[in-house]
């Protein structure tokens, strides 16, 4: 017998949506030439297609075994931040792209979305910068997210990330707001005694040996830490990585792109039982074409 | 299971399902061609007649084929299925997964409009059957990102698909 968990929450990281949800014939020349340009690839379709559907495989197991699930994306939605790019993103994500071949291409979900460097490329351009803005930041930073199960509460406390120079950001190395990062340890900090399980959401990792990294990472890390957060779940790297708790940080989770073209793709599912949290890479296997689970 | 190559095969390069001890007849019965994967597949694929003209790469008929195995995929959500049979033509096209359907997902998948959508699935036709052993009875062939597949009539392009969502 398949002990059922209490929860289970999908993390996705880097779809880095292009401006057409279908692939397109000068991506694979330039895959071609090998460019070094790898982190503007856009999505692939056909990996996006699978993955939503693995995504409803597990929401129907979910379903039918009576376990509550939620959707979390840690940024880079988008391949430049563009309009046509937010859309594709943001269709896919919350409702699903009509193709007339087969189903439609989605999550068709409530997902919780915070942005990314590339998401907000655009922040600087008068004529776009108002379309970012309505997506990412109608609520202020922090959000909060409460997700309640039978038995329990989990707590999400989304960052932005992103805030750091224009130079900082053109490098991929993020900053936190201070105000931000002050208001989620209070937050934490106040509700610790009460058994909520609180998840931090960002874009940038705390951890890990990348160059495009958060500025005063290890301050961040040991300040959620001392406020008494549960989990990190970051993306960005796209590679997925685990850090265990330790005194400086609490256990950290990094997930890998889900579907951006020309990358090996992943995403995590984490599984809450009474007692501890059960985490599963699904890595895309080009031979098989499918997302298969691997325990971590 | 797979058995790996034996030398009691009639052939070398292929191998056959069911007890290694059993006798010749039962294993003759459960004959099983080459595995292959998807990117061996689609790299045999660029080299298909068909598609010259096209600069094609293999990467795009991965996608191609990705797509094709995502059709399949979500019919077998749709109907609440992990395995099912169904008998194909053209080598991917079935009731559950129409011609339209295909030609359509090869043009998403690679970019390319309709003219060489066809020239594609033309390809993939052909590549298909350069894996079968017409001499071999009750050939199969096992396709790692599908299922298993095999031959009903070769000059009519008919196959019977054994699709399996774990793979």
């Amino acid at each position: 017998v398949i002990e059922s968990p209490l929860a289970t929450v999908i993390h996705i990281s880097d779809l880095h949506f292009g401006p057409s949800i279908y692939n397109q014939l000068s991506i694979f020349k330039k895959l071609v030439s090998q460019t070094p340009l790898q982190g503007r690839f856009p999505h692939s379709f056909e990996v996006a297609r699978a993955l939503a559907i693995e995504i409803r495989r597990i929401l129907a197991d979910r379903e039918k075994r009576g376990v509550p699930v939620i959707i979390v994306h840690t940024g880079d939605l988008t391949r430049a931040g563009e309009p046509e790019e937010l859309l594709v993103g943001a269709t896919f994500l919350h409702s699903a792209h009509l193709t007339g071949a087969g189903g439609r291409v989605g999550l068709d979900s409530s997902v919780l979305d915070i942005p990314g460097n590339h998401d907000i490329w655009q922040r600087y351009t008068p004529s776009k910068k108002a379309i970012v803005e309505d997506y990412y930041f109608r609520q202020p930073y922090p959000l909060e997210f409460e997700f309640s199960f039978h038995g329990g509460k989990i707590v999400f406390h989304g960052l932005d990330s992103n805030r750091g120079s224009k130079s900082a950001h053109w490098k991929a190395n993020g900053e936190i707001d201070p105000e931000q990062l002050d208001t989620v340890c209070a937050n934490i900090h106040s509700d610790r005694s009460s058994g909520t399980i609180h998840i931090v959401c960002l874009h940038h990792p705390l951890a890990g040996t990348s160059d495009q990294r958060l500025n005063r990472r290890e301050v961040v890390a040991l300040r959620l830490s001392e406020a008494g957060a549960s989990f990190i779940f970051a993306g960005h790297v796209h590679e997925h990585v685990t850090f265990p708790a330790s005194a400086e940080m609490p256990s950290h989770l990094v997930a890998g792109s889900a579907c951006q073209m020309g990358t090996d793709n992943s995403f995590l599912v984490h599984d809450l039982f009474p007692t501890q949290l059960e985490c599963t890479n699904y890595r895309h296997d080009r031979d098989r074409w499918k997302f298969l689970p691997r325990s971590i | 299971m797979l058995i790996p190559t034996d030398k009691n095969a009639e052939e070398p390069g292929y191998s056959y399902t069911g007890d290694k001890m059993g006798s010749a007849a039962t294993r003759l019965t459960t004959m099983i061609g080459t595995e292959v994967g998807a990117r061996d597949f689609s790299a045999r694929m660029a080299s298909a007649p068909a598609l010259s003209g096209l600069n094609t790469t293999p990467d795009q008929l991965l996608e191609v084929l990705g797509g094709i195995v995502n059709l399949y995929d979500e019919k077998s959500l749709e109907l609440g299925l992990d395995e099912f049979d169904v008998e194909t033509e053209h080598g991917f096209v079935s009731k559950y997964v129409s011609l339209p359907s295909i030609l359509s997902e090869i043009g998403y998948a690679s970019g390319y409009k309709e003219r060489a959508c066809a020239q594609i699935l033309t390809a993939l036709e052909s590549t298909l059957r350069s894996y079968i052993n017409p001499k071999m009875p009750n050939f199969a062939l096992n396709l790692k990102f599908l299922g298993i597949i095999r031959p009903i009539n070769l000059e009519n392009s008919t196959y019977q698909l054994h699709y399996r969502s774990a793979r």
